[in-house]
């Protein structure tokens, strides 16, 4: 044995765990399977749709907290609720919604204030989703992402990789494109659908505030793929506009001056400073927990009802200036 | 710094060991000096000057002890209550009620009181003599075996630094540095890290778990701080390995022992030795009658128990173990079988660790009363299943890394399957560190 070995078996360790890893890309797992039947599901709304239609892209305080109809009606073209999970992070859902956008189309980007703040560290959920759907999206992303996600990856993610043997569509559950409607919209979201876990996961939440405001960076990396997807869409004629994503209200969005600035200025500032458009106050769009169904991010229907309005009556005032 | 962690490798470690190899030999001491003293300042400052002012003052001491003709015990005495003060007020204040709140910790206190004081003993005993300071500095900071052991004995540590080809690069040490450093990274990471979580539900939820996660919770712990501990020794004495020093064993499979006595002496082997020597001896040792020989292990346990931590449940731990001892000399156990003797001892080891691991009595006897209580066992082999099975085998079946270093010390020529073993294991710990932050060494509390 001698080091020069020991360095070279370590290499060529580290070159088995990269082939091990790209051995089981595109085999489907049971944790993206939900996240996948969703897109698809929009994904056919969206082929139905001749001409100009509305996308909306974000995470899943869109799909729980758009009401797609009430907006159809304000916009006069259709929508598409193309909001699915936050937790692929801004990239993939960046990337997954140029499938639906065509020529002349109004991106609709409530984005979820972490998206602002991305770089290159990200959840298992990406990392799962990326290899199980869409691995060839990993060449497109930053050598920095691309490190990270190969030495983060999880031996049991792998396992699971090569020996899940689903696929198919969910059928039961909470999440999942049977719990979406025709405009890509989460139904049975009253609260009658509401069980004493989802009030005890809400209450954990409002004692966990976010704190995104310490986070935000104008040099995040999530600035650079929001760059070149508008770039992207201008090249389309596609209109993107930026409004504030639902937040359950907590009093240090309001009072602790990092936060409060943050929703009240960074995002916004950051966003005209490169010439695009933002529509709305954040703080607008943070209602009581008694508006929320399961998570700090989840609308109920009535919440849903009460957060398209306060959007429409943010557009049409803007829009009319 | 913890050891693991990518920082101490990365920004410590590696540039550490190239400066040592191409600086003069007559700086390598000063130069370790230096990176060990940075190394214990990153825990804290404040604890820093406590190491300095304990070790300039056990320095000094000893020179006193040395040379004083009259009265030489009480001043070895004095000594010792010195040593011991400081221990005495950071650990167990809150415990004897001088204080309403614990302080904080010295990282490393118990160790390096112990060596001192083991020290001191060897100048009385005119074993040592008192050499230079910065010897002395070195033999109380060298960060591989500062923080938790193995304890060194003076005399085990600096002639090596006399040694014609030290501070050389020699092909030998490095090579087993680096595989004792990969499977302790390895038992640390990837084992101890991953049985905590099982234990410490188990022990966080007495009041709810059942009679079979209570077993679950049990054997990882008794096989957490085994690795968690034997991980640690590995790699603090690959680290010294890298420096040209051969540190003193600390582990040789005590789960294997065929009774409490060989468990014990395979068992923190160092810490057991300073025991014995510092405390059974001279309380007696063998040499008295059979009850003050039972007296004297019971005392000797209980210091042993009550130097893991403040509280009963340590105290009476070392106690209980003191009785298995005494029963353990009275009883010749090699007429039974291996297996079963192996098996009765690793029982009785693991029962005892409830009391170890419990917060207070109260939840040490709730939880025996849970694991005696047999429910049906449900089957069901999942992840915490299968790693308590793969430790069992790793701990009852596979050679311990002593016998993996005698086994390639008496290699002639280590084979690329060597290297390709210990590559793969340090990236397997390499690439756990990356999903999980980095744990603190049980010991660290001790």
């Amino acid at each position: 044995m001698s080091i020069k070995n020991f360095i070279l078996f370590l290499f060529l360790t580290a070159i088995l765990w990269v082939v091990t890893i790209f051995g089981q890309s595109n085999n489907p797992t049971l944790m993206s399977q939900w996240i996948f039947d969703a897109y698809n599901k929009k994904e056919q709304t969206a082929k139905k749709i001749k001409g100009k239609k509305v996308i909306v892209v974000a995470g899943s305080n869109a799909l729980f907290g758009i009401d797609s109809k009430i907006l159809s009606s304000y916009f006069k073209l259709p929508v598409v609720n193309d909001g699915v999970n936050a937790g692929i992070y801004l990239p993939l859902i960046l990337e997954i919604s140029k499938r639906i956008i065509n020529k002349g189309d109004i991106v609709l980007a409530p984005l979820e204030p972490n998206m602002y703040s991305y770089n290159h560290k990200v959840g298992v959920q990406v990392i799962d989703y990326l290899f199980a759907r869409k691995p060839l999206f990993f060449w497109d992303l930053s050598f920095k992402e691309q490190f990270y996600i190969l030495w983060h990856i999880e031996f049991e993610r792998i396992w699971k990789g090569y020996n899940y043997r689903g696929g198919s569509p969910l059928t039961a559950g909470f999440y999942g494109a049977f719990n979406i409607d025709q405009n890509g919209d989460q139904i049975n979201t009253s609260l009658k659908f509401k069980n004493q876990g989802m009030f005890k996961d809400l209450e954990r939440h409002h004692k966990n505030p976010e704190h995104y405001g310490a986070e935000f960076s104008t040099e995040a990396l999530g600035w650079d793929y929001l760059e070149k997807f508008v770039s992207w869409c201008n090249k389309r004629d596609v209109k993107v506009i930026f409004v504030p994503a639902t937040l359950m209200k907590h009093p240090s969005y309001f009072n602790d001056p990092i936060e409060k600035e943050f929703y009240d200025k960074k995002i916004i500032d950051e966003v005209k400073k490169r010439g695009w458009t933002f529509i709305g106050k954040p703080h607008n769009y943070m209602y009581d927990s008694s508006f929320y169904f399961n998570t700090n991010f989840h609308l109920t229907q009535k919440g849903k009802i009460m957060r398209t309005r306060q959007l429409i009556k943010d557009l049409k005032s803007s829009l009319k200036k | 710094m913890l050891f693991n962690t990518y920082q101490f490798i990365f920004i410590f470690l590696i540039p550490t060991v190239i400066i040592y190899l191409s600086i003069p030999r007559e700086f390598k001491i000063k130069f370790l000096i230096l990176v060990s003293t940075i190394f214990y300042s990153l825990w804290s400052v404040e604890h820093l000057l406590i190491l300095l002012s304990s070790i300039i003052i056990n320095y000094f001491l000893a020179r006193k002890l040395e040379n004083s003709i009259l009265n030489q015990r009480f001043l070895l005495f004095a000594i010792i209550s010195l040593n011991l003060l400081p221990l005495i007020y950071y650990k167990y204040s809150l415990f004897l009620t001088f204080s309403e709140s614990s302080p904080i910790l010295p990282l490393a206190i118990s160790f390096f009181t112990f060596q001192q004081i083991a020290f001191q003993f060897d100048i009385y005993k005119k074993k040592q003599q008192v050499k230079s300071f910065e010897e002395y500095l070195f033999f109380i900071l060298f960060f591989p075996q500062l923080v938790a052991g193995p304890i060194v004995h003076y005399k085990e540590l600096i002639p090596q630094t006399k040694e014609k080809n030290w501070g050389e690069y020699q092909k030998d040490y490095f090579n087993m540095g680096i595989i004792l450093f990969s499977i302790g990274l390895f038992k640390k990471v990837v084992l101890a890290d991953n049985l905590a979580p099982i234990a410490n539900y188990a022990f966080a939820n007495i009041e709810t778990i059942s009679n079979y996660d209570a077993w679950l919770g049990i054997f990882a712990y008794t096989f957490q701080i085994y690795f968690d501990f034997s991980g640690y020794s590995d790699m603090a004495i690959g680290l010294a390995l890298f420096f040209g020093i051969k540190l003193p064993i600390n582990f040789n499979s005590p789960y294997k022992a065929r009774n409490i006595i060989e468990f014990w002496r395979n068992w923190h082997i160092t810490l057991s030795n300073f025991l014995r020597d510092h405390i059974y001896i001279p309380l007696g040792g063998n040499r008295v009658t059979l009850p003050k020989q039972a007296i004297n292990i019971l005392i000797t346990m209980a210091i042993g128990g009550i130097w893991h931590g403040s509280g009963w449940t340590f105290i009476i731990w070392g106690i209980l173990h003191g009785l298995i001892l005494i029963i353990s000399h009275r009883f010749n156990w090699f007429k039974i079988p291996s297996p079963i003797a192996i098996f009765l001892t690793f029982f009785s080891v693991l029962l005892l660790w409830v009391i170890f691991r419990a917060d207070n009595l109260s939840d040490a006897l709730s939880y025996y009363t849970i694991l005696f209580n047999f429910q049906a066992i449900p089957i069901n082999i999942e992840f915490n299943e299968i790693l308590l099975l793969s430790c069992s085998i790793i701990i009852f079946f596979l050679p311990n890394s002593l016998s993996i270093s005698q086994y390639l010390k008496a290699k002639p020529k280590l084979h690329w399957y060597h290297s390709l073993f210990v590559a793969i294991l340090f990236f397997i710990a390499l690439k756990t560190l990356a999903l999980a932050p980095a744990q603190t060494f049980v010991y660290f509390n001790f």
